[in-house]
Order: C-alpha cells, then structure tokens, then sequence
C-alpha cells in the first residue's frame, strides 16, 4: 500500500488541478455557493435585497424571513432540513409575501409515518441522530414470546413515532416532541428459525470474515436489532429507554451503538452528502427512495432486481467501522482526495466539479496516471455488474476516550485521544448478492484501507411494517396464527358478535 | 337475554371508545394495542348500530368506554389494571366491582388515600360504588383508583391481551362489560394496602394468607416465594 501512496504522488498533485491548494480550501469551498445564495434570495421574494453573491446575503434573506428558529441560516437549508413548514417550501410560487412571517414548525413537531406496508427508517431521509442497539433474547424464549414482544414494541415505537405517550409511560412529557423519530426492527437469524424457519434467508449470518477485519465480538450480530432515529436526542434517550424498559423481561442489551449527523439548520444552503469524520463528502452514489433504482436495490422491486426474503422486507449490515484520525492526519490534502478519487470540499469526482457529476475512470493526467487511481474508493467499491449495489445511511460515532493521550499507530483500532468511526448502515435486497461482493473489492483493495479498521459486524432481516392493530414481523406467523391474531384484535366486538 | 345484551352494549361502548381516541388524536392507536384501532375502522356501521342497541335495552344500561386500558405484568399475587373510563351516555353509571375470570379469584375496585396515621398514601377497597355522571371520566392509574385484581391464579406477562369484566349496578342481575387488557412490565404502582376503610397499613400477620405473599407492596409481585404461576391464556 506505500509504494502504491507513493506513486500516487503525481496523481495526487493533478487531483489538485481543481485549483485549490489546502489551506484555500475551506475560503473556497463556501465561497463556491454564490448560486445556492442567489436561489435563497429567490426563494424569499429577495426580501434580503441581495443581488446573489455572498453567505450575507443568505443571512440577511433568512432573517426578513422572519424564521424564528431559522433566523441566521440559509431558508433554503432551513426547509431542507425542516425548520420551516409547507410556507415555506412554496415560497418560490408567491414569492411577494416574503415580507409576511413565514410559518413555522419546530423540528420537534416533525412526524414521520409509522404504519405502512414498509418500516420506516430506510427510505426516511436520514434524522440527525442514530440509535442501533441489538438485543439477545432471553433463554427459553419461544415463538409466542415474540410475538408477544414485538406487540409491546410496536405499540410502543408507534405511540412515540406519532408523539404520544404509550400507555404507561411515566415520562410522558418526554413523548410530546416526535422530531421525526422512526423506529426500525430487524431479526437475526435466532428469531426468525423460531417464527417462520421457512423464510429465514440464507445471508442471515455473520458476513464472511474480510482481512482487513478486526471484529470485537462486543460489536458483532444479535438476534433483534432495533434502529432508533431521531432530530432530537432527547425524544431519542427517551424513545430508547421506553423501549429498553418493555424489553427487560425478553432478553438483554447485546450492543449499543449512536451516531450523529449535522443537525437541521447547521449545514449551509445546499450542502454535499453528510460528512465523514475524515471530512469527506460520504454516500454521493447512494440511490434516492422512490425511484426504480432505489427500489430495486433496496426492496429487490423490478426485473433486474435480486429476490428479497419477503415482499416490502429488506437487509440491514450495520459495519462499525473505526476511522484512525491520528494516521489520517499525516495524510495531507492531496493523498486524502486521491485515496477517495473525490476532492474534499465539494464531494465532486478529481474528474469533475459537482458532487453528482459521474466520474470519467478512463481519464488520465499529464504523466499518464489515471486521475482516478486504482486504488481509490470510488473505484473500488463501484461493482461492474450494475445491480451490485447498496443503500447507505450511515452515521458518525466518537465516543469518549478517558486517560487520552498520544497517537493510534497505523492499522490499529485504539489508542491515541480519538475513538471516532462511522456506523456503516448499509441496506439492500440481498447481503449475499449485493453487500458481499462490494465489501470484497473493497477488502482487495481500497486505499481508505490504510486508516480504516472494520471493528463491529452484524446482519438482520428488516421485515416489512405493520397496520394498524398488527405488531411488525406479524407477517411471519402462519396463516392460522394471523387469523386468531385479528380476532384477538378484533377483541370485543367478535364477542359481541358471537354471543348475538 | 341477559347475556345478549350484556355483549351489544360492549361493542356500543367499544366503538363509541374508538371515537373517542381518533378525536383526541390520530397516532393514539398506539396506547390502546389493536382492538380500539381495529374497531376505529369499522366506527360508522358500529355506531350507528349501536344507537339501534342502545335503544333496544331501554336505555337502562349505559355502558362506560375504556381507552388506553393497561395490566401490570406479575408473576404472582396481585396486580392492577388501569385506564380511562367515560360515560358517553345520557345517565350516570354505576361500576360496582369487576372480575377477572381465569386470570384472578378476585377483583376489586380501589382507591387510593392518604393513610391518617402514617401520612403516607395506601389503598384501599372504594367504600361506595363509582358513579361516573353522562360525560364524566374517571382516570384509573398507578397512584390514584385502580382495578386490584387479587390472588392470581395465573400470570399475566407483558404483551399478552387479557379479558376482564367490568361490573355495572344496573337491574337485578347487574351487567357486565368486557374489557381486552393489554399487559406491560411496570415498576411502579407499588403502593401500600390499607384495611379497609381503617386507614392503616395492614401488617403481614393481619393480612389474607393469599395476600400475605405480595405484601408489603405490589413490587413485591415478583417475589420468588410463590410456587410459580403458568402464563395466563389469552381469549380466543
């Protein structure tokens, strides 16, 4: 890998050739958003009277707005991120009202749907914070003590989805701010050999093991997985610990992992995809919900897609994925840029200029090289076969390290004042047929290789939502179970009906 | 006949619940488990069908709706329901007692005071029966009145779908109502018991035998000095 950074050393000064030396490129890359500034205006009437040129103008646009929460920021960010309600998104059609305050909603008020034939929480637009905890279940647990859990579980993560208290909440004020929390279940393989032995797929086990592995079996698998998200980590320790409480008694807490995002209203205008604790711009290629691709990767909707376990399920690897920050630092701009093949501020392909734009691998530079090296990330990880691919909804981690002191040394996953990685997310219709193989290219060859340790691995089977009265995983009993499951929902009134 | 219309005026009372909880807010399904919801779907033939059964028991027999209704997990002894009960009818109603057939050998309305010796809260059985006036609710909850059902003879465990019966004074016979309990862990609602009516907390040598092993509170349901109760049976 050293003589490979090394000869990338030319490449990496063409990978430069964008114009911004290191120490320019912070300046340069806000300065890049005259026009996201200009669309801010726009957006607000040009009630700041700024004729599109700089952040003050978005300031000052943002402020006549009269945005409370958002006063300060780009609107066009606050509405991205939710600050400003249905007003504000349609700004652009009566643009002369922008002297009228804008309507509010606090993000805290923000609702996502519980109840729908898919769980939510994939498709969601990603919250600002993650929750991931897996949980053991307990010895002698059956299938109808699933059954019975995933009930409590529902109602519970229902309630708190739409921001009302479950039923014996005794902090229900806690309950009141949803903050488009979603809560997903997933199912190791010990619980579904218990429902339907049937369905369980084969990728339901632990990934085959990579080189450049160092799993802590601290971090490793589980037999329920439950993935809390949320705008607000308060909502979130709340959610987390009604959960917590109503699964006592099914089994004990195997892992727990959080991560974080930038929170609304924090990004500029139209900021890249979510940044990386390296600083890069993470999950440009990720496919966007409701379209075919999307469905295709992530739900296995459509002819070329692979089958999925069950209709409306999908898969979930979660990959803790240490990131030496102490060995990154000696990695200056230039080699960071070629290890990924995209520049840092921008997020855009050493080929091109935005992040979107598709990256020219064919292209070479004055000596010959090609622009984007071989051994780069975006090189690696992209699979020819074009229906290998992923959904990623990652999340940082940094989590406290006591006594902190001195440097990680190269290739390990400890020491040094950081604990700091991604909680790789990573979503498709197949583990097999779509996260493995991807993971093997990268597991040949991936410059990120040198600062990036895989530390936690797990697989779980996302089963598809529930309806109203169902629990999640429902489904999964058989068909006589299901039929005493509705008239148990039914409760009263087929008793009724039976006595009349 | 009895038992007929015992069972129309639930499904009155039960749909007129469902109303209820859309009105306070769309995402309430999740307090009340299933059965509210489910019935939620089927509001408008339920209750226009049920001012027919309304009419058709004289309109003596004024069911109470239960929204949000909740059961304590326990392993033994003892254990409580809560909930929301409203009278949504035109004349009050009066609950008298309620059972819990195959779950409890016995169940009692309490409530909860002020112990005038001790100062500090204990239960007891309601003195009188709990009249609920045409639009009134009465909150049962930990702390506060509650169903006590007594000396269980099964244990009802968290996420199971119980039945009891909610005991009206009404005509001779006396009506009753069934309730699907939900049932919850829950670490609280570990308030003292008072004999009856004395305002002192019992002590072991003066309670029941088959109290005696839950005392000196409701935590104590979990005690592991009970020959082990089966899980209790849902309904069919």
């Amino acid at each position: 890998m050293t003589s490979e950074h090394d000869s990338a050393t030319p490449v990496a000064s063409g990978g430069s050739h964008h114009g911004e030396s290191p120490s320019e490129a912070p300046e340069g890359g806000l300065n890049q958003r005259p026009v996201a500034a200009e669309q801010d205006s726009a957006a607000t009437g040009s009630a700041g009277g700024s004729s599109g040129f700089s952040r003050r103008g978005v300031l000052i646009a943002g402020g006549t707005a009269g945005v409370g929460a958002a006063a300060g920021l780009g609107v066009a960010a606050a509405q991205r991120s939710g600050l400003l309600g249905a007003a504000g998104s349609s700004d652009r059609e009566d643009s002369g009202t922008a002297t009228e305050p804008a309507r509010t909603e606090a993000v805290g008020a923000r609702s996502e749907a519980f109840y729908g034939p898919r769980q939510a929480g994939i498709d969601t637009m990603p919250q600002s914070f993650a929750t991931f905890l897996a949980v053991d279940q307990a010895e002698g647990t059956e299938r109808e003590t699933i059954r019975r859990m995933m009930r409590v579980l529902t109602q519970d993560a229902a309630a708190l989805t739409g921001g009302d208290a479950p039923i014996n909440d005794q902090e229900p004020e806690l309950a009141l701010n949803p903050s488009r929390l979603t809560v997903t279940f997933g199912f190791g393989a010990r619980i579904l050999n218990l429902v339907a032995p049937e369905r369980a797929p084969e990728w339901l086990r632990p990934l085959p093991a990579f080189g450049i592995d160092q799993l802590e079996d601290r971090w490793n698998d589980g037999d329920l997985l439950i993935q809390v998200c949320c705008e607000d980590t308060v909502s979130l320790a709340h959610a987390q610990r009604v959960l917590l409480k109503n699964l006592r008694s099914f089994g004990t807490v195997r892992w727990v992992q959080n991560g974080f995002r930038s929170v609304p209203g924090a990004e500029a205008a139209d900021p890249p995809s979510m940044r990386n604790l390296f600083g890069q711009v993470d999950g440009t290629v990720d496919t966007q919900p409701d379209t075919p691709e999307h469905e295709q990767i992530v739900w296995g909707v459509g002819e070329q897609a692979f089958q999925p376990w069950i209709q409306d399920g999908t898969s979930l690897v979660l990959r803790r994925i240490h990131m030496n920050l102490d060995t990154w630092d000696e990695a200056d701009r230039p080699a960071r840029e070629d290890s990924v093949g995209r520049t840092l501020d921008t997020g855009a392909p050493l080929t091109g200029t935005a992040e979107r734009d598709e990256p020219d691998f064919e292209a070479v530079g004055p000596l010959g090289f090609k622009i984007i090296p071989d051994y780069s990330h975006i090189r690696r990880s992209r699979h020819p076969d074009d229906r290998v691919r992923i959904h990623r909804r990652p999340y940082n981690y940094d989590v406290p390290v006591m006594d902190a002191s001195g440097f990680a040394s190269a290739g390990s996953s400890s020491g040094g004042v950081s604990d700091s990685g991604l909680l790789f997310a990573s979503y498709q219709a197949d583990v097999d047929q779509q996260f493995v193989p991807i993971q093997q290219r990268l597991d040949d060859l991936d410059m990120l290789n040198v600062w990036t340790v895989p530390v936690g691995s797990a697989v779980f089977a996302i089963p598809p939502g529930c309806q109203k009265g169902g629990f999640v995983g429902d489904v999964l009993f058989n068909d006589d179970d299901a039929a005493r499951d509705v008239d148990a929902r039914d409760g009263q009134t087929a008793d009724a009906e039976g006595g009349a | 006949m009895n038992t007929i219309t015992s069972n129309r005026s639930a499904r009155f009372a039960l749909a007129t619940a469902a109303v209820g909880v859309l009105g306070l807010s769309g995402c309430a399904a999740g307090g009340g488990d299933g059965e509210s919801t489910a019935a939620a779907t089927e509001t408008s033939a339920a209750t226009a069908a049920a001012t027919d059964t309304g009419a058709a028991t004289d309109g003596a027999q004024q069911m109470l709706t239960v929204q949000d209704p909740w059961m304590k997990a326990a392993d033994s002894g003892m254990t409580a329901v809560f909930g929301t009960l409203t009278n949504d009818g035109d004349s009050a109603v009066t609950l008298s007692g309620a059972e819990a057939t195959g779950i409890a050998e016995s169940a009692e309305l309490h409530e909860t005071v002020m112990g005038e010796s001790t100062g500090s809260t204990v239960m007891q059985e309601m003195t009188d029966p709990l009249v609920i006036e045409p639009g009134e609710s009465v909150t049962l909850e930990p702390g506060a009145d509650h169903i006590m059902l007594m000396d269980l003879t099964c244990a009802p465990m968290a996420g199971q779908n119980l039945n009891i019966q909610l005991a009206y004074a009404h005509g001779e016979d006396g009506e009753n109502q069934t309730v699907k309990v939900p049932v919850r862990d829950y670490q609280g609602a570990q308030e003292e018991y008072s004999h009856e009516g004395g305002g002192s907390t019992m002590s072991p040598s003066e309670m029941p035998s088959h109290m005696a092993s839950a005392m000196p509170s409701m935590g104590a349901m979990h005690s592991d000095q009970d020959d082990e109760l089966p899980m209790c049976q849902e309904s069919q």
